[in-house]
């Protein structure tokens, strides 16, 4: 009954003070408005997963990264290689289901052409680890991926319905998957694409038992647990099978003695993604923090005109505990419409997002990831938004409620004055100012970050470069086959006179390439982990001159290096020049370098030096950049499974694509070129994460700043409308405007200097969390500190020249009478 | 400078008008008055007459509508606002009703306060500040605050305020309004005994009996003066 009747009372106050209310709403739908947008990213995607596969019963198996030091052999990341798949399976007793799969994308010819999907290789029970049903058809078999069996596919429910029309005779029949003959047994249930944008799932035929243990992609290793054991249980009899491996296979497996396994929950996100959005949520309650202060403030000046009717009420009886309970349902009715804003401003702005990372290439998030608002976000912000409540009131409340109720009613002119808040006004300016100030910091270290990050000047024009990539299908056998059909294919693209200026290279959408460690001949290094670092790209003859590219000393790839037989030739970057021959970058030409990671590889003489590249792709952080790189000429691409096509565009990339995928397709239908795109926009796509967090912390500190520039003025005010007897004193002592101006600056100087240093630290502390991430690098530019304190510092002079203009002008014969 | 036998403070056709949802209230009316130095002047009037109004002109606290006001021989009606400052801190000191004194300062850094905005001497500040409150016999409680000292011996700390920058004038709105009779009276037993020792004071009071300590009494009544009565202690 009370609480009715409080929230009547509550609920008249918004009558009163409408202003005063529209604003504490609004502070806090921004506040919890970002609160909420963050809650769904914690829910949608850090600790989402699809509704018909348990995360938390699947575990992931790899080596354990933290013996890498020991690994003779270089470790794929610690995924596990085929061939001690095929051993741990044979001999651990821990798990139900031992499951594994590979990435690949899959060339599936529909109606005559080639359309590519992200796919898996499986092997036959990972459906059954996953704990999936088919839709239609059925999975993998028990024996499905021994070497001698029929290619099978599953396909996705979104393929058999756009691309099959959803028919039902579609399982049974044969299509042309990479180039084989492959029959279509399955559809996987609705929405499920595991692990990501998977479409096709194949059974896996390779011999590996005739392979030797060094070959073979690493394994994505999937696992459940036998009935009765635990994570803990299953570690030790897993590493004894690590450690006993490791004494059979000492050439391979030295040093692999333990495994690591984690809940699919815990890997599929990995680490960086989580710990940045848990920066960002904390970053979020900052933001809110600062809400819940402005509307403590405006509680708290409401309060002081108040004091009287609380007074009066405490003189009829009402205990100061009800008292408080009054003003906090006042509060919470205020929070609650800012909780409804806050929800408002959540799915605006959390579908706004996810567009954006729909609309990104490289972001590729699965199907059943979502930034939607559940029922869980719901519940989550309702109860974010009774604790902002609490914490928005609870001290006005109190303090409004210990007031001297004899002195109040007894003294017409005190209800103003008698509420002494000057402490806390003091922590709200500060809290204001220090928590705004560490975001502003965050905000632009992340906005300069990504302007450096997106730095990629090539001596050519990006936006006339158009890129794509193309599979070799599995029927194009990695060696001389694949040889002779790079040189037929770029012969031809060569001979085409629609095509102008086309050329081929292993780099991903001419942006990125992968590392390799590098033996120089008559420099032995002890392990490999000690050989050189650097790039590795493998380019067509004409790559240089049509980026132009200078040769700054040799030569660079011509007609003749491009043989089978040809000699083993290779270019380097002057970085890479300069790390190796630091006296004199020119001894390098005719000096032999080989990549380490596979014997199979030659010495390769080098014959020329290029300018510093950007071989580690834009946004790649110093350290990487200066690792330099190693170009090797297309003769060297025979065992590449994918090559990047790239094209003068003259202005229209798609009619370049168009005449590419007509040779292709002639050459074998199963070809498909995708990533198609110019190098400009792929530069863009590329700093996907760069942006989408910006955004988000431009959100957060466009919010802070905002929230912060009114709550300070709000305080500031406020502290000095408190003041205000003092000032007209001090006038009528004779102080002038200037000393009255000067008092004020001077009183609140070290709430601002004290703010931004607090700030400071505060923005220095996200920002060394930040850089243990490796998705974004905040800029370390000064003027990432020195632009938002100049903004503090502006704003909050701004705070306080309003007020103190005010007090300057009052009347001060009333004010000295207290009238 | 005032010219010899020139009043202090010289007042004409003083008015002031104030202004409320556009309606005019005249609070003053055609005030001429003159205070001379060494003079004790009482105002008082009822309620609503004008006294603080016209105190808080002599004081420059306020503006007069029109007329001329002129304090030792300059005009000040239309100073701007730092020069009333500067005058307010040089030749006038004020003792209010309600005390005035700043919570968060000493009573030392209250005697002060004025001082300072003077410009004067660490040490010239502290000779005048330790005078003034040995006065008013508030030397012992120099350290403390405000609000540990009863309401007479704040009102005695705003006295030695008032007479720590050794003005031309004390102005006193009802300086024993929050007093009781016998801090009351103290207060005004030391208000008489400046005035002996040559200091000139105006005071508004709704108190007979302190009307009589004055040498002089300006009766107000609507803004205006309709009397003035020279005090028997004057007479005599």
């Amino acid at each position: 009954m009370s609480f009715t009747n409080d929230l009547k009372v509550g609920m008249r106050q918004f009558g009163r003070n409408p202003g005063s209310m529209i604003m504490a709403i609004m502070a806090f739908s921004l506040g919890l408005g970002l609160v909420g947008l963050m809650l769904t990213l914690v829910f949608g995607v850090v600790k989402g997963h699809p509704e018909n596969i348990d995360f938390d019963e699947i575990y992931v198996l790899q080596w354990d990264e933290s013996t890498r030091h020991l690994w003779k052999s270089g470790g794929q990341f610690g995924f596990i290689r085929p061939k001690d798949f095929r051993d741990i399976d044979e001999r651990q007793e821990v798990f139900e289901n031992f499951a594994f799969m590979r990435n690949h994308t899959f060339n599936v010819v529909i109606d005559k052409y080639a359309e590519r999907f992200e796919g898996s290789f499986v092997s036959h029970d990972l459906f059954d680890t996953l704990g999936v049903k088919p839709h239609l058809g059925s999975f993998f078999q028990k024996g499905d991926d021994e070497p001698d069996r029929l290619k099978k596919a599953v396909i996705s429910y979104d393929i058999w319905k756009n691309h099959f029309e959803s028919r039902e005779t579609i399982i049974g029949q044969s299509f042309n998957i990479n180039g084989q003959a492959a029959t279509i047994i399955g559809v996987a249930p609705e929405g499920f694409d595991f692990p990501s944008r998977n479409d096709v799932w194949m059974n896996d035929t390779t011999d590996y038992i005739n392979m030797s243990r060094i070959d073979g992609n690493g394994l994505f290793v999937l696992a459940t647990l036998k009935e009765g054991q635990t994570l803990a249980s299953a570690l030790a009899p897993m590493n004894t099978i690590a450690k006993s491996m490791s004494e059979e296979y000492p050439e391979t497996n030295t040093g692999y003695i333990a495994f690591e396994i984690t809940p699919l929950s815990e890997n599929f996100i990995g680490e960086d993604f989580p710990r940045m959005v848990y920066i960002l949520v904390a970053c979020s309650l900052m933001v809110l923090l600062i809400a819940c202060t402005n509307v403590a403030n405006l509680t708290l000046s409401r309060a002081t005109t108040r004091v009287k009717e609380l007074a009066i009420r405490a003189s009829l009886g009402g205990k100061r505990q009800r008292l408080v309970f009054q003003m906090l349902v006042e509060g919470l009715a205020v929070a609650f419409f800012g909780g409804i804003g806050g929800l408002i401003i959540a799915i605006w702005t959390s579908k706004m997002i996810w567009a954006f990372v729909l609309s990104a290439s490289y972001a590729n998030p699965p199907r059943w990831m979502s930034m939607d608002v559940d029922l869980t976000t719901i519940g989550y912000l309702a109860l974010i938004t009774l604790v902002a409540s609490i914490i928005a009131s609870i001290v006005p409340a109190l303090r409004a409620s210990r007031t001297d109720v004899n002195e109040i009613l007894k003294d017409n002119s005190r209800g103003a004055s008698s509420l002494k808040m000057g402490v806390f006004s003091k922590i709200l300016v500060l809290a204001q100012l220090s928590v705004s100030c560490g975001l502003l910091i965050a905000t632009t270290a992340m906005v300069n970050g990504a302007k450096e990050a997106a730095v990629f000047e090539p001596p050519y024009d990006p936006s006339e470069i158009m890129t794509a990539r193309f599979d070799f299908p599995e029927s194009y056998f990695p060696g001389e086959q694949r040889g002779e059909a790079i040189r037929r294919l770029q012969e031809l693209m060569e001979l085409n006179p629609n095509l102008e200026g086309v050329g081929f290279s292993t780099s991903v959408d001419m942006l990125f390439n992968w590392d390799s460690r590098w033996a120089l001949r008559g420099r032995e290094a002890a392990t490999r982990e000690d050989y050189i670092q650097a790039r590795n790209e493998i380019v067509s003859d004409n790559y240089f001159e049509l980026l132009d590219i200078p040769i700054l000393y040799g030569r660079g790839f011509e007609a003749m290096d491009r043989g089978e037989n040809a000699e083993k030739v290779c270019v380097i970057n002057e970085q890479l020049a300069k790390r190796l021959w630091p006296d004199d970058i020119q001894d390098a030409i005719g000096q032999q370098i080989r990549d380490v990671y596979s014997d199979t590889i030659p010495w390769s003489t080098i014959i020329g030096i290029v300018p510093d590249t950007k071989m580690a792709g834009p946004g790649a952080n110093k350290t990487d950049e200066q690792l330099g790189g190693v170009y090797r000429p297309l003769s060297s691409a025979n065992d590449q499974p994918s090559l990047t096509v790239f094209a003068k565009t003259g202005g229209n990339p798609t009619a370049q694509a168009d005449q590419i995928r007509a040779i292709l397709h002639n050459e074998d239908e199963s070809f498909a070129l995708y990533r198609i795109k110019t190098v400009a926009s792929a530069v863009k796509e590329s700093q996907f994460g760069v942006i989408f967090f910006r955004n988000i912390f431009g959100m957060f500190g466009a919010a802070a700043f905002l929230l912060a520039s009114i709550g300070v003025y709000g305080v500031m005010d406020f502290s000095i409308r408190q003041k205000f007897q003092e000032y007209s004193i001090r006038q009528a002592l004779g102080a002038g405007r200037q000393t009255i101006f000067k008092h004020v600056f001077k009183m609140s100087s070290w709430q601002i200097i004290l703010g931004v240093v607090i700030g400071s630290a505060i923005g220095y502390g996200i920002l060394g969390l930040m850089t243990q991430n490796q998705m974004v690098s905040p800029s370390a530019n000064p003027a990432i500190f020195i632009i938002p304190i100049l903004l503090i510092v502006g704003v909050s002079i701004a705070a306080l020249y309003a007020p103190a203009r005010y007090v300057v002008n009052a009347n001060l014969a009333d004010t000295l009478r207290g009238e | 400078m005032s010219e010899i036998n020139s009043p202090l403070i010289h007042l004409k056709d003083i008015s002031k008008v104030f202004l409320t949802d556009e309606i005019e209230t005249h609070a003053l009316s055609g005030i001429n008055l003159d205070i001379n130095e060494g003079e004790f002047l009482s105002i008082s009037g009822p309620s609503g007459c004008g006294k603080s109004t016209l105190l808080s002109i002599l004081g420059l606290l306020d503006s007069p509508s029109a007329g001329s006001y002129s304090l030792a021989g300059r005009e000040v009606a239309s100073l701007n606002n730092n020069e009333r400052s500067r005058i307010r801190n040089l030749d006038v000191g004020f003792i209010f009703q309600s005390f005035n004194l700043i919570g968060d300062l000493t009573v030392y850094e209250n005697v002060e306060l004025p001082l300072v905005y003077r410009g004067l001497k660490a040490s010239e500040r502290k000779t005048r500040v330790l005078e003034a409150l040995e006065k008013v016999q508030m030397s012992h409680r120099q350290s403390h605050y405000p609000h540990q000292l009863s309401g007479g011996q704040q009102q005695r700390v705003a006295v030695a305020r008032a007479l720590g920058g050794t003005p031309r004038i004390l102005l006193a709105d009802e300086p024993t309004g929050n007093l009781d009779s016998k801090n009351g009276g103290k207060v005004m037993e030391m208000l008489q005994e400046l005035n002996k020792e040559g200091a000139t004071i105006c005071m508004v009071t709704h108190d007979e009996r302190y009307n009589d300590m004055a040498s002089r009494i300006v009766h107000l009544f609507d803004g205006k003066v309709v009397d003035e009565t020279v005090a028997a202690v004057a007479q005599a």
